[in-house]
């Protein structure tokens, strides 16, 4: 999972002035990257606070050792091609930002409202990332740790670490953004290795020596964290949708063309295979295995972040922890900060920021937004992804996949309202199946995806004829 | 994986080292990174020599340490970390 304004990761990883620049305009030649740049990006950008919830709520789901293993194959293949079909190839041809792209479709007001959504759900990603990070720094202050069924702060010291963790995230992140980018650049590498190391330690732990041993162990820890019930709420596709959609936002949704435009080729986008098998198969199994050690070790089955790191890696992973969840929510809640103030001109980046901090900060005391993440992921997938759906079948049903072209169709007004209404409609009807069928959220991604798309050229034919 | 930590790491020095390097700088950031890679190497050998029992966890904790602080100091001095305002 991935959080972090792709532009700026880009101009964070490359500390290149020129990579900031052309947001209003295409990339030129002479500014494309190499595919090193890429792969070492994309490695270390999945490589977040969040993998170290993703992976134990695999377990506390019930998914089967098998299901995680191959699902997780699947879905992330499928999120590969995903960016290397869908996303790169747009964006290497026109090599223009998601915003000014959209922009050239939708109107700038729409843009506002898109990256209004986005600042919102970084948000509560963002105290997600809270969270996480104070239950690290809470271990030398024997705080108590939230159980998995906490809703609400479960001690006063709980409040206050995370409060605190959440006020020095938010200042940080008004002071600027690029001390931030070039820490987390600096910290990747490590902690990918970390996210390994981890592994390995809880692989040991859990001492088993073949496949059926692991999977004994794996069945008992999954009873032992339903209490007996060893109930599976997440099923084979469940697992392969979900890693596929988890970064929907960013390969279907179209936000990483801010990325590709830098590419020299399209082929490119098998650079995020880096990222999907370390991040997101490496590091997800990685920390599902420190809680099935945890659980066999202290029979907890909390999926604490701090303490199961610490069990297995002591203080590195401590750090670690820390680290991966300030380097994900300060970059989020900058980037949330920035669409309040496009929202609210009048109010300064500041304080746009301190607002997006503040709300940061309210959610991360909250623990439900951290042990409801896979849900969380895959609404933000749902509710974003679409937008990507309007510019794929505009690029190929309306511009015909002419660069030119798009530059000469651009709509005129600030608020085009066939883009609207195929976005809000498919959505809209996926919140109902969601709150009123139980329907999980990655289920729906794509149907959202596909009826936008097709609502689109429908709605625009209409408004074209009038 | 191991190819995409060093490109990962190759990128950021790349990007973030200024190009007008003396000689004595050059020297140094050579000393730098290689510490940084001893602290990669610290990082990961420990957990492996577990893995294999050879190995107690509480030098694995212990050397993961050294090798967190030798990462850190080795790639901040090598990068010449500095606060730059975004605005």
């Amino acid at each position: 999972m991935t959080t972090a304004d792709p532009s700026k990761v880009v101009a964070a990883s490359s500390n290149d002035s020129a990579t900031s620049e052309y947001e209003r305009q295409p990339v030129p030649k002479k500014s494309h990257k190499g595919a090193g740049k890429f792969w070492g990006m994309y490695a270390g950008e999945h490589a977040a606070g969040t993998e170290f919830m993703i992976g134990p709520l695999f377990l506390l789901n019930g998914v089967t050792l098998q299901n995680v293993f191959i699902g997780l194959l699947l879905g992330n293949m499928l999120a590969v091609l995903s960016w290397r079909f869908v996303c790169a190839p747009i964006a290497t041809k026109a090599r223009l930002t998601l915003y000014f792209h959209l922009e050239k479709i939708a109107g700038g007001g729409l843009v506002k409202v898109y990256n209004l959504a986005n600042g919102v759900l970084f948000c509560f990603l963002a105290g997600a990332m809270v969270t996480v990070s104070a239950t690290a720094v809470g271990i030398p202050f024997n705080m108590e740790m939230p159980t998995i069924d906490a809703v609400y702060p479960n001690s006063v010291m709980f409040v206050l670490v995370a409060l605190g963790v959440g006020a020095l995230i938010a200042v940080v992140a008004t002071l600027g953004y690029d001390m931030v980018a070039k820490f987390a650049n600096i910290a990747a590498p490590w902690m990918v290795l970390v996210f390994v190391a981890c592994g390995l330690v809880a692989f040991k732990q859990v001492d088993v020596s073949s496949w059926d041993e692991l999977n004994v162990l794996w069945t008992s820890s999954i009873a032992f964290a339903q209490e007996g019930k060893a109930e599976s709420s997440m099923g084979f596709w469940s697992v392969v949708f979900f890693s596929w959609l988890c970064n929907a936002a960013m390969h279907m949704g179209m936000a990483d063309l801010s990325v590709f435009r830098f590419a020299k080729k399209s082929s490119y986008g098998w650079a995020t295979s880096a990222g999907m098998y370390v991040g997101h198969y490496v590091a997800w199994i990685a920390a599902a295995f420190m809680l099935a050690a945890q659980i066999k070790l202290t029979q907890d089955a909390s999926p604490v972040p701090g303490p199961m790191a610490d069990s297995v890696v002591g203080l590195a992973g401590i750090v670690c922890v820390i680290v991966a969840g300030w380097t994900t929510a300060n970059p989020t809640i900058y980037r949330a900060g920035l669409a309040f103030q496009a929202m609210v001109p009048s109010i300064s980046r500041r304080a746009g920021t301190l607002a997006a901090g503040a709300l940061a900060t309210v959610a991360g005391v909250f623990p439900a937004f951290a042990f409801m993440l896979l849900d969380f992921v895959g609404l933000y997938g749902m509710i974003l992804a679409p937008i990507g759906a309007i510019i794929f079948f505009n690029w190929y049903f309306r511009t015909r996949g002419d660069a030119v072209d798009l530059h000469g169709l651009a709509y005129k007004g600030s608020f085009n309202l066939a883009v609207l209404l195929a976005w809000v409609l498919p959505i809209g009807i996926a919140l109902y199946f969601i709150q009123v069928k139980g329907v999980s959220p990655w289920f729906l991604t794509m149907p959202c995806w596909l009826a936008c798309g097709g609502l689109y050229l429908l709605f625009s034919m209409k408004s074209r004829r009038a | 994986m191991w190819g995409s930590l060093l490109a990962l790491q190759h990128e950021i020095e790349k990007s973030l080292n200024p190009s007008t390097e003396t000689k004595t700088n050059i020297n140094m950031n050579t000393v730098f990174k290689t510490l940084g890679r001893i602290g990669l190497l610290l990082t990961i050998l420990p957990s492996i020599l577990y893995f294999i029992d050879k190995m107690e966890l509480e030098d694995v904790k212990l050397y993961m340490t050294i090798g967190m602080v030798a990462w850190f100091v080795g790639s901040i001095l090598a990068s010449r970390l500095v606060p730059a305002d975004s605005e």
